[in-house]
């Protein structure tokens, strides 16, 4: 059976929603999600660039070309322009919808796009003629850049939480708790990083570690999970299998998280106290990362056979996969013993591939091949989705194993106290396996943006709605239920 | 080391707060229903319509009508 | 959970307590920390060089802090608090695609040698994968009065012409020139950490004093070549040509090709500056190793360098570093 969101929105459920809303509704995800396509090609085809570069450092050395300069911009745009305005995007059709409502304001929400664009394009433009901060990891924009997009946070903080006071049912869904909370902690991040009274020196250092890995996981992590726990449910047609686990999983989130950062200085002349802090609740993320995984695949049992048949359900599971494996590894990576090898090396690289490319860009795009469709009533194709998929799945594979078994040999050969030229020599196979990797990645890219052209202004492809037929794997859990 | 006569007492501290807050929640009623909330989501007219219920049916199958709640 | 700022309110006061007390609080009380003995702020020159560095990205692949492990070493002593005081924004890196910096003003000393490097850093590493900054040269005819001209090897060096380095290129060597560590009396492995940490062995270490504290020394050819690759190398090549007009070859150096070894010992115990070989005169400076390298690795890197690339030389044993060493400069 055929349907379209037109369909659909007339029977729309709840008091205060329109026609209108709902067109309005997706043409803020669809502006935010083309917005982020964008960023997603310019900022992977200059990481592309950077692989290239390790084996070819004379090529395009030029000042405006050169490594150190595209660098940055390849991180803070990855960051800063696609995968921030990929979620935010997708948060507000989650926060619009299962709170049954319409936007609370679709001129905030076209303000802030607009604010997070100013400020990406700002800030690569002031990176490449070399106004960069101090090399401090996805903070390197000059600061009036960052209040730009500090002011962007507000305007989305402000409209999602005036959109959840609109909401027609007395709960507050567990993604809208993500979603909002991620946006008012990345306020208080954006805040600290900015504010210079203790930024000194070794105080410098205090904010950086907390910082870098703040902006992660209090920003990215938060609304990707939101994003699953509406996505997951809404593409098996099947509740969530645990709404405890994801409140237990939200707080612990809360306590935990922001204490680790300071485990990317390890060793450093930072205080031992503050050290030891980290390590120990790295591993104390293990209780949220668990609690949170194993609630998203028990959600999707009886479905596994199943998830091919659907790749929206295919992106998810492995971005999933990847949050369970990537954060689990940043655990074990904060152990002194193996930081002092680890550390320093590219294994941090395949590290932040594996979280933020298998984790919240899959989630991204999970949520945007699940959630778009139904916004604008137009299915991609099933081949465009598999082409995506399959390039970036097993790029991102590559990629990271390359870098992993890489950087050991390369923290390996600083233990045995080989010239450290040794260790660059060493490398040269594994950057080539990564720019083999970010080659299928980049191309993976284009399938998306083509996609999204489908799902948007294009032709509508061929593959099924995203929401599956729920009584498939019905049979698992009724034999679970009986046993 | 001085930094743990510091830190000692403001763990303490949070450790009480964190368990006062718990017993507030628990005490008004913020864990009596767990189950609601889970299918807010399911709620839309398209999960209704794969599940092949009609848009007027909002009572069939497992989905409960988006009025449900309970009040302590 | 139902009410709105239960949720969010509490979310968000949890953690602004929790940065307060893991972030702010403890930068607001190492912003305080005092600059170690012998730290200085940076010069103007220098500080201008710091932002050319930053602009350009050096970070990204050039750590600066040398961590309280054996691997690091090779880097200088473990960072102290107080190496970090002038030192902002903070440049401690968090990979390490080329080597630390921390120290690269002692263990390169020679403006010579960073202004080739940074034009074409395989004309002095040729293993290297830096890129190169030639944006930060001119190319003229002829070295304008008041300029030096760099002296690029041959085959690097552009077709016609001299190669001048920009202000940003002065400023930015004036800056790693700058990077010198001062020493700490009693500061070294796991000194700013209270002696807290499980230090991993250090497998080669002792290895190499034992025997010569036993004065049974041998020359071992394999080491005498990972610490000439791994300290001298930079500059004289691994061929030991050198660099013309650069740095000097040793390959049929009158110093090194020579059975009196005092003054091949003493040069690289002692450094050396201005010196003329084979009638060039060199205006780079070579940097002691005096305090880096036991007697037996100097011994073991001048027995090497006395029996490669054609020279013929009597070897010397730890005995002979031990004797110059006591004479002092």
């Amino acid at each position: 059976m055929a349907v379209t969101a037109q369909d659909l929105s007339r029977t729309g459920s709840g008091p205060v929603r329109s026609e209108r809303d709902d067109h309005e509704l997706a043409s803020i995800f669809t502006a935010y999600t083309v917005s982020a396509t964008f960023w997603l090609l310019f900022a992977t085809a200059i990481g592309l660039l950077l692989a290239f570069k390790f084996g070819a450092p004379d090529f395009w050395a030029a000042k405006y070309l050169t490594f150190g300069r595209l660098r940055p911009i390849h991180t803070n745009d990855t960051f800063y322009g696609f995968a921030s305005l990929a979620l935010v995007g997708a948060a507000y059709y989650v926060a619009a919808r299962s709170c049954g409502t319409r936007l609370y304001s679709t001129k905030l929400a076209w303000i802030g796009l607009w604010l997070f664009n100013l400020a990406a394009i700002a800030g690569t433009i002031a990176l490449d003629l070399g106004y960069n901060w101090g090399d401090l990891e996805y903070r390197e924009w000059p600061w009036p850049i960052r209040v730009v997009f500090l002011a962007a946070l507000l305007v989305t903080a402000w409209n999602l939480i005036a959109t959840v006071a609109r909401r027609s049912s007395e709960d507050i869904y567990l993604s809208n708790w993500y979603i909002v909370a991620g946006v008012l902690w990345t306020i208080v991040i954006a805040t600290v990083g900015v504010l210079p009274w203790y930024q000194y020196g070794l105080g410098q250092v205090a904010i950086s570690g907390y910082y870098m890995h703040n902006a992660v996981g209090m920003w990215f992590t938060p609304l990707a999970l939101g994003l699953f726990y509406y996505a997951i449910p809404k593409v098996l047609n099947r509740p969530i299998y645990s709404y405890a686990l994801g409140v237990l999983a939200f707080w612990t989130n809360l306590l935990f998280y922001p204490l680790l950062g300071g485990h990317h200085f390890l060793f450093s002349p930072l205080p031992w106290w503050l050290q030891t802090t980290a390590i120990v609740f790295s591993v104390a993320m293990l209780v949220p990362v668990w609690a949170g995984s194993a609630n998203f695949l028990l959600t999707m049992r009886g479905r596994y056979h199943g998830r091919i048949e659907s790749y929206p359900l295919a992106f998810l599971f492995v971005a999933v996969i990847c949050y369970l494996v990537g954060s689990t590894q940043g655990t074990v990576e904060a152990f002194r013993s193996l930081q002092a090898i680890w550390h320093f090396t590219s294994f941090t690289v395949g590290h932040s591939h594996l979280t933020m490319y298998g984790f919240v860009a899959f989630a991204a795009w999970g949520a945007v091949y699940a959630l778009l469709p139904l916004a604008t009533g137009k299915n991609p194709g099933r081949l465009g989705m598999a082409v995506h998929f399959w390039l970036a799945l097993v790029g991102v594979s590559i990629y990271v194993i390359a870098l992993s078994i890489g950087g050991t040999v390369q923290g390996l050969d600083w233990v045995h106290k080989v010239p450290f030229i040794q260790s660059v020599v060493d490398m040269e196979p594994y950057y080539l396996w990564r720019g083999v990797g970010g080659i299928l990645m980049f191309l993976s890219h284009i399938a998306f943006a083509w996609n999204v052209w489908r799902m948007t202004a294009g032709t509508p492809g061929d593959a099924a709605s995203p929401i599956m037929d729920p009584s498939v794997g019905k049979e698992v859990i009724e034999r679970e239920v009986v046993a | 080391m001085n930094a743990l006569l510091i830190l000692i007492p403001i763990t303490l501290v949070l450790a009480i707060v964190a368990v006062g807050v718990f017993f507030w929640a628990v005490n008004h009623a913020q864990f009596e229903d767990l189950d609601t909330p889970k299918i807010l989501p399911l709620l839309d007219a398209e999960n209704r319509v794969q599940r092949g219920l009609s848009d007027t049916d909002s009572e069939g199958g497992r989905v409960v009508p988006e009025k449900a709640h309970h009040d302590p | 959970m139902k009410p709105m700022l239960a949720i969010f309110g509490g979310a968000l006061a949890i953690y602004v307590v929790i940065v307060l007390l893991i972030a702010v609080g403890p930068a607001i009380d190492l912003s305080r920390t005092p600059a170690g003995p012998d730290v200085q702020p940076l010069t103007q020159l220098q500080a201008e060089g710091r932002e050319v560095f930053a602009g350009n990205g050096c970070g990204y692949c050039h750590t600066q802090q040398v961590r309280p492990i054996p691997e690091d070493q090779v880097f200088g002593r473990p960072s102290a608090p107080g190496d970090f005081t002038y030192q902002t924004p903070e440049l401690l890196g968090s990979e390490r695609t080329g080597p630390d910096l921390t120290n690269v003003g002692n263990t390169k000393p020679s403006d010579v040698w960073q202004y080739i490097h940074l034009y074409d850093p395989r004309a002095v590493v040729p293993e290297s994968i830096m890129p190169n900054f030639k944006f930060l040269f001119r190319v003229v005819d002829k070295a304008p009065p008041g300029e030096t001209a760099v002296p690029v090897p041959a085959q690097f060096a552009p077709a016609r012409g001299v190669v001048i380095p920009t202000q940003q290129a002065k400023a930015l060597v004036a800056y790693l020139l700058s990077l010198k560590q001062t020493p700490i009396p009693g500061y070294s492995m796991n000194g700013g950490m209270g002696g807290m940490t499980s230090a991993a062995p250090s497998p080669s270490a002792p290895a190499s004093s034992a025997p010569a504290a036993a004065g049974a020394y041998s020359y071992d050819a394999g080491k005498g070549e990972a610490l000439f690759t791994a300290n001298c190398s930079a500059c004289h090549q691994t061929t030991g040509e050198g660099i013309p007009g650069a740095f000097p070859p040793l390959k049929g150096n009158a110093a090194v090709d020579n059975d009196d070894p005092t003054l091949h010992i003493h040069t690289v115990l002692h450094g050396a500056h201005g010196v003329t070989i084979g009638g060039v005169k060199y205006t780079s400076v070579m940097p002691p190793f005096a305090g880096q390298l036991s007697d037996a690795d100097i011994a073991d890197i001048v027995n090497y360098e006395r029996s490669s690339w054609g020279n013929h030389s009597k070897h010397v044993t730890t005995a002979d570093v031990a004797a110059v060493r006591a004479k002092g400069k």
